[in-house]
């Protein structure tokens, strides 16, 4: 078995490689490992983009459980948040200052999270879950803000600049020369090793069988397959890539409050990007990121009342446009495909 | 000694009924709409909010124009007719246009895709009240302080929480009337189980929807209502009351109104004890209840539609 779907996954990976699209998305992440010497950006440029990847795993990972399991959760907030207070709170208490140690702690947080949050929340589906996932989320939200003593409260907690592999870049290259040659690289890292661990599940067995639960549970459960437990390893493993993203936004941002990560607007947002990009499509989410963030740096320059702008187009995605920019980008594709096949015939 | 311990009790037990009235008007409108037309809206709170933010209007408007020159029984009359009549038919209309404009397109979608549909509702209704009224908190007691306090075991009362509570009885009993003996409320029940049907047998299915939609957000508007002279209100405090909404209807149970009277004492004291006792996790300990009811019986405590 293992052979056959050794090869069958090395033809996919070609397949898809040589396609235009595989061809854009290697342009991409040259484009992007190339940003921070590109002539005319500066730390603005290379600060958002980073930010719009810490996102995009986060939106990834949520895909796993709204595109690939069929459970919607309003609480992915408690898991990106979780993973950052983890982060946070370690740097606040300890002398742990290590990038390769943080990470792991927060990636840790986030399991933990996902595992109890998960377990509860998979008793049900549809709303049901959606709901328990919002209530459970809130939960850890209040606890947060009121334990103020020990999680600083609404004030939230600072997270300086970490070391990384031991060495402080900060010290020896100020904060813009840290942001553009160091934090940028783990992130897109980060974000790269993600994605490609995200898509070798999907790819997998686990990630059929996901479909499978998707498509029709009580056909997946009469062939046997455990559909309570699948659902809550999808939990699982979406809540461990949110805690990465989490971890990257938080070390990206310097400071992480109740509101800004573990409200649940968070996790209405990343429920936003991954809509927005398209939830029937693996790599949607990302461009659903990448759509979001700058809509919505847009909208804060145009309006006091943003939320207003963000609120409409996300209704309007879900009402004209439910597959996302996914579903136009494919659309278009196809169009593009029929004209050039009308002039050929012409 | 006993008299010490009721003056302490008291004022609790009274918030708790105060709360639990609110949270039945907002929680029973919910599980109407879900329950019998279908409809899973995650921005019924903000009808509330809405009828709080009109009344916090409607009050120092009527207080400004007619304050002065009547007296304190006439302008209680005037201000309770605004609070009781005005402000949910304000709520309602509102409703409606909503309804019209932004829910049909969602009602054919999954229950999954009207949660996010209505999410950005939320959104687009947060940032409108915010653009009408500010964001800053609205309060207008006027009606409470007109209405005054009780004095018992030594302590006062406001009286409007017991007036809050009378309402809300008489609202429930109405309901329950209205399910149970009229021909609408009948229809209704009849669609819940299967409005195609129902639309077979003749009846105009979509006014039913709106007759029973209306009803639903002004119960809600109500609650804004009721709520506003007790308490202040912000857009802010919108997400806790779709969370304690929800609450209502899944530790009552779907399209119960017994479940939503039960669930909204319970939490109504809960809340309030909580709040005297363990004030850090008053709210904590709701949503833990509302997860605790979910696992040991997921139809609710009176719920017997599958979830």
């Amino acid at each position: 078995m293992s052979q056959d779907t050794d090869t069958g996954k090395r033809t996919v990976i070609q397949d898809s490689l040589t396609t235009p699209s595989g061809l854009a998305a290697a342009g991409l992440v040259v484009l992007g490992l190339g940003l921070p010497y590109l002539p005319g950006t500066g730390q603005f440029e290379v600060f958002l983009t980073a930010q719009i990847l810490a996102f995009a795993i986060a939106a990834v990972a949520f895909n796993v459980l709204l595109g690939y399991t069929g459970l919607l959760s309003f609480g992915h907030a408690a898991f990106f948040g979780g993973s950052a207070y983890a982060v946070g709170l370690v740097l606040r208490y300890t002398e742990i200052r290590e990038l390769f140690v943080l990470l792991p702690i927060g990636i840790l947080a986030a399991a933990v999270l996902a595992v109890i949050i998960g377990y509860i929340s998979v008793r049900h589906t549809e709303v049901y879950y959606a709901l328990l996932m919002l209530a459970l989320s809130f939960l850890l939200y209040v606890v947060t803000v009121k334990l103020y003593t020990f999680t600083g409260g609404t004030d939230g907690v600072p997270i300086p600049s970490p070391t990384v592999a031991g060495v402080d870049y900060v010290a020896a290259w100020g904060y813009s020369g840290f942001l553009q040659g160091v934090l940028y690289y783990a992130i897109v890292l980060a974000f790269l090793v993600s994605i490609a661990l995200m898509w070798v599940f999907m790819n997998s067995p686990f990630g059929l069988t996901l479909k499978t639960i998707r498509d029709s549970p009580d056909r997946a459960r009469a062939i046997g397959i455990p559909v309570v437990r699948y659902r809550w390893y999808a939990t699982i493993v979406s809540g461990v890539f949110t805690g990465v993203g989490g971890v990257m936004y938080a070390l990206l941002n310097g400071h992480v409050t109740p509101g800004t990560v573990l409200h649940w607007s968070r996790s209405g947002e990343l429920a936003f990007m991954a809509v927005l990009g398209g939830v029937g499509s693996f790599f949607g989410p990302i461009a659903g990121a990448g759509a979001f963030i700058l809509l919505r740096s847009e909208a804060q320059q145009l309006t006091e009342y943003w939320h207003f702008v963000m609120g409409l187009v996300l209704f309007l995605v879900v009402v004209f446009e439910p597959a996302g920019v996914a579903g136009l980008v494919k659309r278009g594709y196809r169009k593009a495909n029929e004209l050039i096949d009308e002039r050929r015939r012409e | 000694m006993v008299a010490q311990v009721l003056s302490q009790q008291v004022p609790i037990v009274l918030n708790a009924l105060f709360l639990a009235s609110v949270l039945f008007l907002l929680g029973t409108g919910l599980s109407i709409i879900y329950g019998m037309l279908n409809f899973l809206n995650l921005a019924h709170a903000a009808f509330l909010i809405l009828g709080a933010y009109v009344s916090a209007t409607v009050i120092t408007e009527v207080v400004s124009a007619v304050g002065g020159t009547v007296g304190g029984g006439v302008l209680l009359v005037v201000l309770l007719v605004g609070l009781l009549v005005v402000v949910p038919a304000i709520v309602s209309v509102v409703g409606l246009t909503m309804e019209r404009t932004l829910f049909k397109p969602i009602y054919g979608l999954e229950d999954d895709y009207q949660l996010l549909a209505t999410f950005g509702v939320i959104l687009m209704m947060e940032d409108g009240m915010k653009f009408i009224w500010g964001g800053q908190p609205v309060s207008a007691t006027r009606p409470s302080t007109l209405l005054g306090g009780v004095e018992l075991f030594g302590s006062t009362f406001p009286l409007w929480t017991l007036f809050a509570t009378g309402v809300t009885a008489v609202i429930a009993a109405t309901l329950y009337y209205f399910f149970e003996e009229t021909r609408l409320g009948k229809i209704t029940l009849a669609m819940a189980e299967n409005d195609e049907i129902v639309g077979v047998a003749g009846i105009d299915t979509r006014s039913v929807h709106l007759k029973v939609y209306v009803i639903g957000v002004g119960l809600a508007g109500l609650g804004g209502a009721l709520y506003l002279p007790n308490a202040s209100m912000t857009t802010g405090l919108s997400l806790q009351f779709v969370i304690l909404a929800f609450a209502v209807l899944v530790i009552g149970g779907l399209g119960s109104l017994k479940g939503a009277i039960a669930a909204a004492l319970l939490i109504g004291f809960v809340r309030s004890f909580g709040t005297y006792y363990v004030p850090q996790l008053a709210l904590a300990i709701v949503f833990l209840l509302m997860a605790a009811v979910m696992l040991i019986k997921p139809t609710g405590l009176f719920g017997d539609i599958k979830a």
